[in-house]
């Protein structure tokens, strides 16, 4: 595996594991900064309109004050129509002044209030028409006060509200936010936002009415949280006016009141993956270090197994070719035949071990993959191993599929595979035993195992089996790098090595490899070992 | 060679060719009933025959008189004109200007034109002329529409709808104008602010604040033809008591307070002439009763009722001669048109006022001389222009009123993405 590859997977597998639980405390804790915000940004709204209503409150106080200070100052004059009428000129927001009587006229009284209510007005109780829009089509409200030294008398006053307009049209929260007022109806009387005021002209409801409606009959509009004009969501916060019925509601699209979390959530978010970025990549340089740290200590550690195993092997040999030569010294020539089978024995162990260190050196990579026949290939294992296992005292049995097996693969490299495991099994097995080589092909998986009929393997050797130089036979023949090879070339195929035993019935090895189709006539015979060869 | 792939590869450039710029409608929302387009016409679909036809003569910015459809004009006493028609100008149609054309415009203010060789003689028969060829309006009978020299052509009119189209079409400006007419000046406020239109004039001044802000409308100011005055009836208030009266009181204080949106304070007025209260009558609305309210005021002894007027009972009161002082607006630019109110005849001459001097100024041609008669004689009392206001798409970069026709800057009004 590609040192720098494992490095990233380390540090990004300790990176995401380290934060993970940041990212999910940080997600809940915006979550709780949104809600909050959110509850923050009403108040503050609300804040606003209860600041707004007290301030329309106190117009609206103002002028009526001022209507009765002109009352009580005009009423009893010679000329107090007329100068009421001028009261105008002072006061441009008390509008139309009037001095009204009994026998006053129809044409003359307020414009939004009949001669029953006047009359209520005259005998000594202050009333007010609803808000209305003027001939120029500014806001108006009509308002009466008893007329004080006057009996039967009330001074009107049509009161000019434009400044009303201006005071709510002039309300800005934020960049966006604004101010709407309604009437006890619920009917729009001024608007901070330009897309409503048609609704102020034609009466018509938006979506807020209801808002005021609620809040003028008392009863809770709800959360803070609605669809506005135009269907954005907005964050609205209101009060209500006691004595006008209005209702003032102050409202900021959500998207703009709720930034400061939003932006929070950005910024917990960056901040969440440049940490990542660093720490992936500080712990990679960290992984490089420590992995080539470990590759090197490994390696001293496989070289010191290696010469441990050659040490012991070749110690052997050296033993049993020091006694050889020893017993050539002698001179005694009835020792040849004992001679020549030594070195005949000792020279076949070498080369083996020779050919042991040229499959370890061999690049599994790089391999020559083509269709091949199982069958025929178990065949062609057996007949090469057939000498060997004849030495051993056993015989070779192959078992082939029952309806063909095909891989992939590479054909010299998969023979040596299965020929260890083969010659292993000769060796394991007792003289006269059987040494089965079984070819299957099961749901796209074709299969080779080699059976023997020895002991079994100690259970606690089973897990580290296939590692390089862990071979216990100590016969002299072996350095422990058979099985370790068999699983290089297994894996290479993109295939599995597995070991069942159980102790005194033997052990069977077996390579699965993914199967295919068989090849075309054309291709076939490339690879296929001529039939009846076993 | 096939020519099939080479036809096909055409088609495909052809269509690929960026699409023409989108065609400004301008949508203005009139109330009242709007009729058909013509000149002299008496309903609210003015706005439309200002930009159809063209008068004879027309203000320039400073007032001075010029023509767009005569080469030359010449002024051959006070009730005749001789002009030559400039032989480019074209109806809408492409045809030229001709006696027949001109005749018509000019019988509808009561003009009489006779061909003098190439030029025409135009006669009001003793009435101050100038005025009334600034209404004269040349055009043509052609089917179911009337054909002029502006710079629109009637692609539809009725009582409700109103359609023009651009003669020659000018990139980024103004292609059509729709006029839509609404129930009321409150229908027709409040469907612009709604978008269904995308124009409306002639609201009050106190409306622009609450115009203003609204996406995609731009408020629009500007100085028009009529001014608020104080006008006193000849026929009850003698010369030399105007003249005592107007010289005592403080008029820049009365109408800097009065035409503004402020407190009056109180002003101090110079003795005044003995005499009865003076009876004032205005137009019931904001200012002109603020203005009534506060000449009374200043009059102090002399000042009388202040009666509020709306406009069928302005005339009858005018004729009637029922009033001392009127406090109202008037027509009053450029110089000329004052012959309308204060020549013998005018065409808005209620009152029946008549003054040789100033008759004879308008007779000279010298309506500077007649306005300063006017103002000597004590007639009337100029206090404050009457502001024009409007709000028109915001994409029109140069929204602007005419000072004459309210409409008559809109074809070079250019319209922005």
């Amino acid at each position: 595996v590609n040192r720098r590859a494992m490095a990233t997977r380390l540090a990004v597998m300790v990176a995401l594991s380290g934060l993970l639980p940041i990212l999910v405390v940080g997600a809940i804790a915006i979550e709780v900064l949104r809600r909050h915000s959110e509850g923050e940004a009403a108040n503050g709204l609300r804040a606003v309109a209860e600041q707004t209503a007290a301030r329309i409150d106190g117009y609206l106080a103002a002028q009526k004050e001022t209507l009765r200070a002109v009352a009580a100052a005009a009423s009893t004059s010679p000329d107090a129509d007329r100068r009421l009428e001028e009261v105008v000129l002072e006061a441009p927001a008390l509008g139309r002044v009037v001095l009204v009587g009994a026998a006053t006229p129809r044409s003359d009284l307020p414009a939004m209030l009949g001669a029953e209510v006047v009359a209520r007005a005259r005998a000594g109780e202050e009333i007010s028409s609803a808000i209305y829009l003027a001939k120029d089509f500014t806001p108006a409200l009509d308002h009466c006060v008893p007329a004080p030294a006057r009996p039967d008398h009330a001074v009107c006053a049509s009161l000019d509200l434009l400044e009303l307009w201006r005071f709510v049209q002039r309300i800005r929260v934020g960049r966006s936010g604004y101010a709407l007022a309604f009437d006890a109806q619920g009917r729009l009387i001024a608007s901070g936002a330009g897309a409503l005021r048609a609704a102020i002209l034609t009466g018509e409801p938006v979506p807020e009415s209801g808002v005021a409606v609620a809040v003028a009959a008392g009863r809770d509009p709800g959360a803070p949280r609605y669809a506005g004009a135009g269907g954005v969501e907005v964050i609205g916060g209101w009060a209500r006016l006691p004595e006008a019925g209005w209702t003032v509601v102050v409202e900021q699209p959500a998207i703009e009141a709720l930034r400061p979390a939003r932006t929070a959530q950005w910024v917990l978010g960056a901040i969440a993956l440049v940490a990542l970025g660093l720490s992936i990549a500080v712990g990679v340089r960290q992984s490089q270090r420590v992995l080539a740290e470990l590759e090197v200590e490994e390696r001293w550690r496989t070289a010191g197994r290696i010469a441990a195993g050659i040490t012991h092997d070749l110690g052997h040999r050296v033993a049993i070719l020091q006694q050889t030569a020893g017993l050539a010294e002698s001179g005694d020539a009835g020792f040849l035949p004992r001679i020549r089978d030594n070195l005949r024995s000792e020279v076949a162990t070498l080369r083996k071990f020779v050919a042991d260190f040229a499959d370890l050196s061999r690049d599994v990579r790089s391999l020559d993959l083509l269709p091949l026949d199982l069958d025929a290939f178990a065949g062609s294992v057996a007949r090469t191993a057939a000498s060997h296992a004849e030495r051993h005292g056993v015989r070779i049995e192959v078992l082939p599929s029952e309806h063909g097996a095909w891989v992939r693969g590479d054909r010299y490299l998969l023979e040596r595979a299965v020929l260890n495991l083969v010659s292993n099994a000769c060796e394991a097995s007792p003289r006269g035993g059987a040494v089965r080589i079984a070819v299957t092909e099961v749901e796209g998986q074709a299969s080779v195992a080699v059976e023997d009929e020895g002991s079994g393997i100690d259970p606690e050797r089973l897990p580290r089996l296939f590692d390089a130089f862990m071979s216990t036979k100590r016969t002299g023949a072996h350095v422990g790098m058979g099985l370790a090879n068999v699983k290089r070339i297994v894996d290479a195929h993109g295939g599995t090595v597995s070991v069942e035993s159980a102790l005194g019935r033997g052990a069977t090895f077996r390579i699965a490899l993914a199967s295919e189709a068989p090849p075309a006539p054309a291709a076939a015979p490339r690879t296929r070992t001529s039939p009846g060869a076993a | 060679v096939r020519p099939t792939p080479f036809l096909a590869i055409a088609a495909l450039v052809a269509c690929s060719r960026p699409a023409a710029p989108g065609r400004f409608v301008l949508r203005l929302a009139v109330p009242g009933i709007l009729g058909p387009v013509r000149p002299g016409s008496d309903t609210n679909a003015s706005a439309a025959t200002d930009l159809v036809f063209e008068s004879i003569l027309s203000p320039d910015a400073s007032g001075r008189a010029r023509s767009t459809i005569a080469r030359t004009f010449q002024r051959l006493g006070s009730d005749r004109y001789r002009i030559e028609l400039d032989p480019r100008v074209r109806l809408s149609d492409g045809s030229p200007v001709e006696f027949d054309d001109v005749a018509r415009g000019a019988a509808v203010m009561g003009v009489k034109a006779v061909r003098d060789g190439d030029a025409i003689i135009l006669d009001s028969g003793g009435r101050p002329i100038e005025p009334l060829l600034y209404y004269s309006t040349p055009f043509r009978e052609a089917g179911v529409h009337r054909l002029g020299t502006g710079p629109y052509r009637v692609v539809e009119e009725g009582q409700s709808r109103i359609a023009l189209e651009r003669v020659v079409p000018a990139p980024g400006r103004i292609q059509q104008v729709e006029i839509a007419a609404c129930a009321n000046d409150r229908d027709a406020l409040a469907r612009t602010l709604r978008g269904e239109t995308n124009g409306v004039f002639g609201l009050e001044a106190r409306l622009a604040e609450f115009v203003d802000g609204i996406p995609g409308l731009r408020v629009v100011r500007g100085p028009g033809p009529h001014v608020r005055v104080a006008m006193f009836n000849q026929a009850r208030v003698s010369a030399a008591d105007r003249r005592r009266i107007a010289g005592s009181l403080p008029w820049e204080a009365i109408a800097r307070h009065a035409c503004g949106d402020g407190a009056m304070p109180s002003v101090a007025s110079m003795a005044l002439p003995d005499g009865p209260p003076l009876s004032i009558v205005a137009f019931d609305e904001s200012q002109p009763v603020r203005l009534a309210l506060a000449l009374r005021r200043a009059l102090r002894g002399r000042g009388g009722a202040v009666q509020r007027l709306d406009v069928t009972e302005y005339l009858r009161v005018m004729s009637a001669h029922e009033f001392d002082v009127f406090v109202g607006q008037l027509l009053a630019w450029p110089p000329p048109v004052l012959a309308l109110s204060f020549s013998r005849g005018g065409l808005f001459n209620y009152t029946n006022f008549s003054s040789p001097e100033i008759d004879a100024a308008f007779a000279r041609g010298d309506a500077e001389a007649a306005r300063a008669a006017i103002e000597r004689e004590a007639v009337v009392v100029f206090l404050c222009p009457r502001e024009r206001v409007g709000a028109f798409d915001a994409r029109i970069r140069n929204a602007s009123f005419g000072r004459w026709g309210v409409l008559d800057t809109l074809p070079d009004w250019e319209v922005g993405p």
